[in-house]
């Protein structure tokens, strides 16, 4: 109990008890206000604000004490100071909301320890039960600000209408994902894959590659190169994320006009390239350092490059693919996506990777979010 | 003389360690006499993106004082990890 006055409403026609009570509360932090009925005590009560309601129910029916009881024990703390010891009795107000019931004559020193105990809970428990409105109002505070960030992220990162040769999906660990693939066609009819996946998942990953998203599409656009793009990225990645935030991505340049394939891998798990018949022809694996970083003079926008496959297709994902745990905390690995991959035809592999994903991980949360992507040459 | 400041990492190496990580290395960053920071990953068997961007931090604020930053003793998945950030860009490997 703290310092401030405690108000105290007593219901009573017993003088021998009311003088008990004032005994009992005659410090200076208790304010005792006295009744002789429940109809003086309820007009009472709605001017005050009460810590608790003490009823000595010798003189009372017991008809108009149930019914007092009933209606202000979800509102204070009520004990009763009686005379009648029958069990059924005390059950019966118990079961109605009271928080003790003292039989006369009283136990003074157990009776102000009671009240003491029952004061101090009831502080709590207002305490708790502001905390919890309060929470509650962050919560929807909260939910009303995710879905204006969902929105926005929707409009600038949502999903596009894909190439028929570009297969993607991506899991989500949170409501946001850090993750992002990207598909844009350059003036010249080049296409141009972004795969990036930001430090972290949730809604944090996701505000560091709304820079990103905008700047590619906007580049590829207006028909810059690739070099271009990644040296633009990389440095406005560097001035508008924090310090220890960066971004990992997989650039794939698909030139029709050359008939090249270029890929720029910074940070990304090793991007394979297939034959037709499913066997491996090139790797392509991270030689650079994410966006982010460097600055302008250390970062490097070497590609490799090779003839643009007629058939076979390239494989690309964020290590969330891999790293997934399942309930022995064992890792899917690369040898789990290599075996799918060889006995899997184009068209499904991106759906028969993440049943096998989805099945090793069984009930257990995604730990990142999870990111594949195909590009089917022959469709192209 | 100059001194080298050897922080040893945890087993489990994520943002659980941002904040003594940090406290670790703040008075290096001030001291002059500290030229070198080494991170030791004798005990690191698992670091997750938070890891990196804490290192990645790091080499900033080193890089800012001209200090050099170190990795020591690092492999199996965590080298894996470390190789495929292309954090040899960043740190010497000993």
């Amino acid at each position: 109990m703290n310092d401030l006055i405690v108000k105290l409403l007593l219901v009573s026609n017993d003088y021998a008890v009311d003088s008990i009570m004032n005994d009992v509360f005659s410090s200076n932090n208790f304010e005792l206000n006295v009744f002789n009925t429940f109809f003086e005590a309820k007009l009472k009560e709605k001017t005050k604000d009460y810590s608790m309601i003490i009823i000595n129910d010798d003189m009372l029916s017991d008809e108009s004490l149930f019914s007092f009881v009933l209606e202000f024990s979800s509102k204070y703390p009520i004990i009763i100071v009686t005379d009648k010891e029958e069990e059924k009795n005390i059950d019966k107000y118990f079961k109605i909301g009271i928080s003790d019931y003292f039989i006369k004559p009283l136990n003074l020193k157990l009776f102000w320890c009671k009240v003491k105990k029952i004061l101090d809970d009831d502080v709590q428990r207002k305490k708790s039960k502001e905390e919890s409105k309060l929470l509650g109002e962050l919560m929807h505070q909260h939910k009303v600000e995710e879905s204006i960030a969902y929105y926005v992220y929707n409009h600038m990162i949502g999903e596009e209408d894909k190439p028929d040769f570009l297969h993607s999906y991506t899991l989500s660990a949170d409501n946001f994902s850090g993750d992002i693939q990207l598909h844009s066609q350059s003036p010249s009819g080049s296409h141009y894959i972004l795969l990036a996946d930001a430090t972290g998942h949730g809604l944090a990953a996701a505000i560091s590659v709304f820079p990103l998203a905008s700047i590619f599409k906007s580049m590829i656009s207006k028909g810059h190169s690739a070099e271009m793009v990644l040296e633009e990225l990389n440095s406005k990645l560097g001035d508008y994320i924090p310090p220890d935030r960066f971004i990992s991505a997989i650039l794939i340049e698909l030139d029709l006009y050359s008939q090249q394939l270029k890929v720029w891998n910074g940070g990304m798990p090793t991007v394979l390239i297939y034959a037709e018949n499913n066997m491996k022809e090139k790797e392509a694996e991270s030689e650079n350092m994410a966006l982010g970083i460097l600055g302008e003079k250390e970062f490097d926008t070497n590609f490799l490059t090779m003839p643009l496959p007629k058939k076979g297709f390239l494989f690309m994902y964020s290590d969330g693919l891999t790293e997934q745990c399942n309930k022995v905390g064992e890792e899917f690995g690369e040898q789990r996506v290599f075996e799918v991959i060889n006995k899997t035809s184009v068209e499904v592999l991106v759906d028969s990777v993440m049943d096998k994903s989805n099945s090793f991980r069984g009930n257990m949360p995604v730990n990142d979010d999870i990111s594949i992507c195909v590009i089917d040459f022959e469709k192209i | 003389m100059s001194d080298t400041n050897v922080i040893s990492l945890p087993d489990k190496f994520d943002f659980s360690f941002h904040k003594e990580f940090t406290k670790k290395y703040d008075d290096s960053i001030i001291n002059a006499s500290v030229s070198e920071i080494v991170l030791d990953f004798s005990r690191v068997s698992y670091l997750d993106s938070s890891a990196l961007g804490m290192m990645v931090l790091l080499y900033r604020k080193a890089q800012a004082c001209n200090k050099k930053v170190t990795v020591k003793n690092v492999s199996g998945k965590t080298a894996e990890i470390l190789k495929m950030a292309n954090f040899q860009k960043l740190y010497a490997f000993e």
